[in-house]
């Protein structure tokens, strides 16, 4: 498909989406990190053809951000992409003026691809299938011989990536609209790195003796590592003394498959597990059961209906909608600002990576990293691949204490760990 | 591969010491990093800041002459103002990749107020609203224009700031039944260019320019 004969289309930003433009600089990037990991060294040509065919399928990647009178939109943008070779820190701000005004941007390290998205355009969900589908054309591309002429014609992992409609518009249920207001979370306090470093600590685990470790309290992997987090933060950064305000751990979730939406934008809520740990003496397995509790319990579809009606009611309001953009931004700023609180950590469990039968072998793993926030200076990910789990931690402060304290509860329980580490200072003395 | 006895992990990047624990790791492998090594960061804007601390001195020393030199009129405000100026508008007219007709849009404002602020500041005779406002219109209006037919192709990305410089024509006749501007000739000439601005809009504008109205005033 030659890029010339694409006509220009265009579609609104979903509910969430509204937010990033209003609150995104060099500072607050919004940007997050897919990375494949190859079992070769990437040839930067071939990634770059297989990028430019594989983008106008992705009608969620292939556009550039403008702004109307009323509301910003996204509209296909004609212009070539770019890859680049990886030289700088992680999720860092992404300037349209340097991207061709992409809002992605793919670059390469010796076997790694990484995918760079501004959250503007889609959800961890959505950049995953983009990020595959650009390894799979690239391994056509590279390998000719290893596939069949049937393989080879084919662009996989590109169904679907024409849908663009807005779950959060099309699943509102105007009855069910019900306040969500978080209390004040516990935030991580210590010594920040410079702005834009971005300390990275990757733990891989073999999933058998995760799961196995699981089951010893009857828990899911996400209940499992949501617990031991809080139980980290309450460890190292309450000095096991507990704190005034509650630890939360902001878990994102993914709600395609809750309301069988399939759509390439964001369609993700969250799940908050509010954790009030005021007092000395509370064990693991106490948090372990506070966890689980509250999976249970909040884990439902009625739940996050209510929360997606919530959400999605300013934007239906008649009135709001025609307040004009600058004065709309100002207002969301404000709301933001005031209500940004409500979370100690990220946690955001992509799950397992499924990919096609004729690529896997060329497939090491997979990775994943959250820009940070200066009130959530650590953000944590999973997601796994063949039997491995890479446990992810982006961090802005100086210290390792919270990743220690959870690797070494992990380690004592028998499960081992390799370390991958990246951002300055973690690797010299 | 590197293993660390305090944390009982392997290290499969790099390091001499854990990097969780700090303690010095055991064995010889050196693997492959997986990040680049020494990134480093360029510091930002150095010159605005310079500039930035020059203009406040400025202000500042005007401030201190006024105080002692003329108590009686109160001109380093007219000093302040053109600074807040410069700074509203150049960084605007600098920046890389924005859109012309919205720079144009942003010069006829800036401009505007800063007509209005200084006429105030040396007591209101009235001459901004009266002639410096509808000027600024008329020049923006034109200079829209001559980007249009420069760059036939982009019309449709400078048509919502044709428009709005096109309104303010169209409003500039309100200012003077107002009471606001005093002289008639100047507060219709804006809206003649205005009228002939909208004509051209009309007769030449295609099917992209009606889709470039739909997605920019979608609500």
């Amino acid at each position: 498909m030659s890029k010339r004969n694409v006509p220009t289309r265009w579609h609104k930003l979903d509910n969430t989406a509204n937010l990033f433009p209003v609150v995104t600089n060099r500072r607050y990037t919004n940007v997050f990190r897919m990375t494949a990991v190859l079992n070769e060294e990437v040839d930067p040509v071939l990634l770059g053809q297989a990028l430019n065919e594989i983008l106008p399928f992705f009608a969620a990647f292939n556009v550039r951000m403008r702004h109307g009178l009323f509301w910003s939109y996204l509209e296909t943008n004609h212009a070539k992409a770019q890859v680049w070779h990886e030289e700088e820190s992680p999720c860092r701000y992404i300037d349209p003026v340097e991207t061709n005004r992409f809002l992605f941007r793919v670059l390469y390290y010796k076997k790694r691809i990484h995918l760079e998205t501004f959250h503007v355009l889609t959800d961890g969900t959505g950049a995953m299938r983009f990020l595959k589908a650009i390894c799979y054309r690239y391994l056509q591309l590279a390998h000719p011989d290893d596939f069949t002429e049937e393989q080879r014609a084919a662009y996989f992992g590109t169904e679907n990536a024409g849908e663009v409609q807005d779950g959060y518009i099309e699943n509102y249920v105007r009855a069910k609209s019900k306040a969500f207001r978080d209390p004040s979370a516990f935030h991580l306090k210590g010594e920040h790195r410079l702005a834009g470093e971005l300390g990275v600590v990757t733990a891989l685990m073999p999933l058998d003796a995760l799961k196995a470790e699981c089951a010893r309290y009857d828990a899911t992997i996400g209940e499992y590592l949501t617990a031991s987090i809080a139980f980290g933060i309450y460890e190292e950064f309450t000095s096991g003394h507990g704190s005034k305000k509650p630890i939360s751990i902001f878990v994102p979730v993914n709600l395609r498959p809750i309301f069988g939406t399939d759509t390439a934008l964001n369609f993700f809520s969250k799940l908050s597990i509010i954790l009030p740990l005021h007092a000395r003496g509370f064990t693991f397995d106490d948090v372990m059961r506070l966890v689980k509790q509250q999976f249970d319990e909040k884990l439902t579809r009625e739940e996050f209906e209510q929360r997606l009606a919530y959400t999605a009611s300013s934007e239906m309001n008649f009135f709001a909608r025609l307040i004009p953009l600058p004065l709309k931004n100002g207002i969301l700023r404000i709301v933001y600002e005031n209500s940004n609180n409500g979370s100690s950590v990220v946690l955001s469990n992509l799950g397992p990576v499924q990919v096609e039968e004729p690529f896997r072998p060329y497939f090491e793993g997979f990775r994943f990293l959250l820009s940070t926030t200066p009130k959530e200076p650590l953000k944590t990910t999973a997601c796994a691949y063949n039997g491995v789990l890479a446990f992810n931690f982006a961090s802005e402060l100086e210290s390792h204490r919270l990743e220690r304290s959870i690797i070494r509860r992990l380690t004592a329980a028998g499960v081992p760990v390799t370390l991958e580490t990246g951002g300055i200072k973690d690797e010299a003395l | 591969m590197k293993h660390c006895n305090s944390c009982r992990i392997d290290v499969a990047t790099p390091a001499v010491c854990c990097p969780l624990c700090g303690a010095p790791l055991i064995g010889t492998d050196e693997p492959d990093d997986v990040y680049p090594s020494g990134i480093t960061f360029k510091k930002r804007g150095f010159v605005r800041k310079l500039l930035l601390l020059i203009s406040f001195l400025c202000t500042l020393i005007c401030f201190t002459i006024n105080l002692f030199v003329t108590p009686g009129f109160w001109w380093w405000t007219i000093v302040a103002t053109a600074l807040c100026y410069a700074w509203i508008v150049v960084p605007h007219a600098m920046r890389r990749g924005g859109n012309s007709a919205g720079k144009v849009l942003m010069q006829v404002v800036a401009g505007s107020l800063l007509a209005v602020a200084i006429d105030f500041e040396t007591g209101y005779n009235g001459w901004a609203v009266s002639y410096a406002v509808p000027a600024f219109i008329c020049t923006g209006i034109t200079a829209v224009v001559v980007l249009v037919l420069i760059n036939r192709t982009n019309w449709a990305g400078y048509v919502l700031y044709q428009s709005v410089l096109t309104l303010f024509g169209l409003a500039m006749p309100i200012l003077y039944f107002t009471g606001f501007a005093q002289n008639a000739a100047s507060a219709f000439t804006p809206s003649v260019f205005a009228l002939a601005s909208i004509a051209g809009l009309l007769i030449f504008g295609d099917r992209s320019i009606k889709n470039e109205f739909r997605r920019r005033l979608h609500f």
